[in-house]
């Protein structure tokens, strides 16, 4: 299973104003929203809940082929250990947190993850890196669920990759096979 | 209330949040809010809010799940209008 999701920590703050009445409500559970507000840092809690709703929404959409939802409620987070519970299936993540971003992902373990700056980004050449094929020979094409995935000489191939961008940076998280 | 009014209000209602202008511009029913006009998952929530301040309606999860296009959104107003 793979999901990332990566939040750029100042353009979050211009974009969004999490303490606007009813905010919350609408995308944490009654659990995560008390451990918001008892949160010694609660900017940081939001967003990084908000990253491991995305990255499992992300993970469970790509698992059971399902067309786009905005259901971020659905995805119960536990902050402490990382671990995510929906309806369908549990999933482990992992977050970094930095003063400028915050990035989680599902947890695998083979797995290749990098987070770069989007003006020094491009997702093929991270791809002919990684799984050492020249980059003239691999595509990126997203499906109708806007999902993407990987193409070599225009097959579908078995490697997995999950894309976040936002802001200033874009984050990968790659399942080779 | 008649559908284009609906949609001239909505639009106006997302508008802060479109990355894509060009898009916005040519905005119709089946007008994706994230694949066509760009617009940061995070701010679905402050679109919601802002339907539900503008219309007078309260949004449920269930309605709410629905609402990343056009048209499933002026269908979840119109609904919760008619449930007023």
């Amino acid at each position: 299973m793979i999901g990332n999701d990566i939040i750029d920590l100042n353009l979050a703050s211009a974009q969004s104003d999490w303490k606007r009445k009813g905010w919350l409500q609408k995308i944490c559970t009654k659990h995560e929203q008390s451990y918001v507000l008892n949160s010694e840092k609660p900017f940081l809690s939001v967003w990084q809940l908000w990253s491991m709703k995305e990255s499992a929404y992300k993970a469970e959409q790509r698992i059971y082929q399902l067309v786009p939802k905005f259901n971020p409620k659905s995805f119960e987070c536990n902050i402490v250990s990382g671990k995510i519970v929906s309806n369908k299936q549990t999933y482990h993540t992992r977050s970094t947190i930095t003063k400028d971003y915050i990035h989680t992902y599902t947890y695998n373990s083979n797995q290749e993850i990098a987070i770069q700056k989007l003006d020094n980004s491009n997702t093929l050449i991270f791809l002919e890196k990684k799984l050492n094929i020249p980059k003239s020979r691999l595509s990126i094409k997203k499906d109708s669920n806007n999902i993407p995935h990987i193409y070599i000489d225009d097959k579908l191939s078995n490697n997995v990759i999950s894309i976040s961008h936002h802001g200033k940076y874009r984050a990968y998280n790659l399942l080779k096979t | 209330m008649k559908n284009e009014t609906m949609i001239e209000q909505l639009k106006t209602i997302i508008k802060p949040y479109v990355e894509n202008e060009e898009q916005w511009n040519n905005l119709n029913d089946e007008t994706d809010f994230i694949k066509d006009l760009d617009i940061n998952s995070a701010n679905l929530v402050d679109i919601v809010l802002d339907i539900e301040d503008a219309f007078e309606i309260e949004i449920d999860n269930d309605a709410m799940e629905k609402m990343l296009n056009v048209k499933a959104s002026i269908e979840v107003i119109k609904q919760k209008i008619a449930e007023k």
